[in-house]
């Protein structure tokens, strides 16, 4: 079956634009609109996406500095985005392939902004710095990498350790 | 009084080599430059407070083709002051010195604050502002730092139809969803004036920036923003009254008063993908004026009722695949935008076509960082404009060439932040 290359494909849309007398304007409107649609569709593709594996949320509290959550929390899910009480920023805390357990602050090292998750990776909306999933500084203004804090492994709970932040 | 001086100095040494050890290194730009010690409201974070030193610049060379003429411009230096009272409340400045210096009588230079504004924490993922920010609209207004974009001039669109940087005096509210990926913003901010647009550069002279804004009008901005992988969505918005004058006053020049009187309304989507060294960015806004042949009519000041704008951009890290960990840690970012807008996409009968307003632009060139916070650019900017209009021409140049509208111009330039 003969395949029509590019500049056959707008030959043809175009000698079908004369052929139903469609006006310039129109055309170009009607391009706009499949683009908008395809655009349209991809979008809610990714958002459907997104929505089949939301963000997973653990609400805790500190004691003693100290926040313990149950490893039992990442067994469905290597990352969980932690909400502590009276804590000014949210925790990332994400469990690596070796089985070991890494926590950052989601504070923007640059001026403090709170850090919003994009894929993998965390941007800051006031200066657009960006930081890989390690915390790693991967675009400044920001020019130290995230802020990680201690943590272990207390029997069945991962123990995160608060410090002061940036 | 000299064993007092000693002790206190002794003091604040122990206490600087205390915190020193407690707190996490920061940055030489980060330097705590004032720490009273003061208990946060808060258990845990940020508990002291603190202030925080950082800014940005860039200089730039142009050459333009047409005129055979160049220039060379300190085009802005930033200096940016945060300090941060308590673990809830904090304030954010940033002070702009456009063109290096204001003179006296001389028509350029610019000295302004760009942001100075109080943001009050909620929770860890929403905040409130009140004062004079810069809304989220498009993608330049907010991240306008010049590591963060390609090209030594900001794209033409977010200069001539959103015109950046965009600040005015107002109340908003930020947050992000804690189970997706959704970034929320609304804020109220004061009105344009429509009595200080001008033909040739959209509604930008209408901004007050902070600087005696009238306040009988008022506008709406509000942003979403989604992040889904690599790619980013942002529709954003503005809607707002033009006439800040009292009903007594507009009516004797047949405007629209009130909150929302005279309106302009602002329509904006991007998409932006970053992904192992692959940019990709594009953005379209529309502005609408239903009521501009009003303004004509009061000031003659030739607005048109409808203009947009529109570009794409594709870049390239070269140094991304480097072996080498000297090369790897660099960038070097090769790029193309092609930029379309019209200021007078449509005009009211009171209007006067401008072709010149209708402009492609597309621009290809380099940015080099060798650290993230420096970055040193080249590019070539091809013009294309429509055909001038005479009838525009009140007092013709009889020694100028005639109007060509095709121009090239070669820049380069540096920048900064920190």
């Amino acid at each position: 079956m003969h395949c029509p290359t590019i500049p056959t494909i707008l030959l043809l849309t175009s000698e079908s634009a004369t052929r139903f007398n469609m006006h310039r304007k129109d055309f170009i409107k009607g391009s706009c609109g499949v683009c908008i649609a395809l655009s349209s569709g991809f979008l809610l593709s990714a958002l459907m996406s997104s929505c089949k594996t939301p963000l997973g949320v653990v609400k805790t509290s500190a004691k003693d500095n100290e926040v313990l959550i149950p490893l039992t929390a990442f067994d469905n899910s290597d990352y969980k985005l932690v909400r502590v009480s009276n804590y000014n920023f949210d925790l990332a805390v994400q469990k690596n392939a070796d089985g070991s357990y890494l926590a950052l602050v989601l504070e923007c090292t640059h001026a403090g902004q709170p850090l919003t998750k994009t894929g993998s990776n965390y941007y800051c909306t006031l200066h657009g710095s960006q930081f890989d999933h390690q915390g790693h500084v991967t675009k400044g203004p920001a020019e130290k990498d995230l802020t990680q804090l201690p943590v272990k492994i207390l029997k069945e709970q991962l123990s995160i350790h608060l410090t002061q932040t940036t | 009084m000299l064993r007092q001086v000693c002790i206190s100095a002794f003091c604040l040494f122990l206490s600087t080599q205390l915190k020193a050890q407690n707190k996490p290194a920061q940055t030489p730009a980060q330097v705590l430059v004032a720490n009273t010690g003061e208990d946060s409201l808060n258990s845990y974070g940020s508990a002291h407070s603190k202030t925080v030193i950082s800014g940005y610049g860039e200089l730039f060379y142009q050459h333009d083709l047409n005129r055979e003429q160049s220039l060379v411009d300190l085009k802005r230096a930033v200096l940016f002051v945060g300090h941060q009272f308590s673990g809830r409340i904090a304030f954010f400045s940033e002070l702009e010195v456009e063109d290096a210096k204001v003179a006296g009588g001389s028509p350029s230079g610019e000295v302004g604050m760009e942001q100075a504004y109080l943001k009050f924490s909620l929770n860890p993922r929403q905040y409130i502002v009140a004062g004079l920010f810069l809304p989220r609209i498009g993608i330049v207004n907010e991240n306008h730092l010049p590591i963060n974009f390609n090209g030594v001039e900001r794209p033409m669109v977010e200069q001539l139809v959103i015109p950046s940087t965009w600040r005015e005096i107002g109340i908003g509210f930020y947050g992000q969803t804690t189970a997706l990926p959704f970034s929320y913003s609304i804020a109220f901010v004061n009105g344009l004036n429509n009595a200080s647009f001008q033909h040739g550069t959209g509604f930008q002279d209408g901004r007050a920036e902070g600087q005696l804004a009238g306040a009988n009008n008022l506008a709406v901005t509000a942003a979403i923003q989604f992040f889904a992988g690599n790619w980013k969505f942002q529709v954003s918005g503005y809607a707002g009254g033009t006439t800040p004058l009292n009903p007594r006053a507009a009516d004797s020049l047949q405007l629209e008063s009130g909150v929302f009187g005279t309106p302009l309304y602002l329509a904006e989507g991007d998409i932006q993908y970053n992904n192992k060294g692959i940019s990709f960015k594009a953005l379209g806004c529309n502005v609408s004026i239903p009521n501009a042949a009003s303004v004509n009519r009061a000031y003659a000041n030739n607005v048109a009722s409808q203009m947009y704008g529109a570009y794409a951009e594709l870049g390239y890290n070269l140094l991304q695949t480097a072996k080498s960990d000297k090369w790897h840690s660099r960038t070097l970012n090769v790029f193309a935008r092609y930029e379309v807008l019209d200021l007078n996409a449509q005009l009211p009968a009171t209007g006067i076509y401008d072709g010149t307003e209708k402009q492609s632009h597309l621009i290809a060139g380099f940015g080099y960082l060798p650290i993230p916070n420096v970055v040193i650019k080249a590019d070539v900017r091809l013009l294309h404009t429509g055909p001038q209009n005479p009838d525009l021409l009140v007092n013709p140049n009889p020694n100028a060439l005639p109007y060509n509208p095709n121009n090239t111009f070669i820049n380069l330039g540096i920048g900064y932040s920190f």
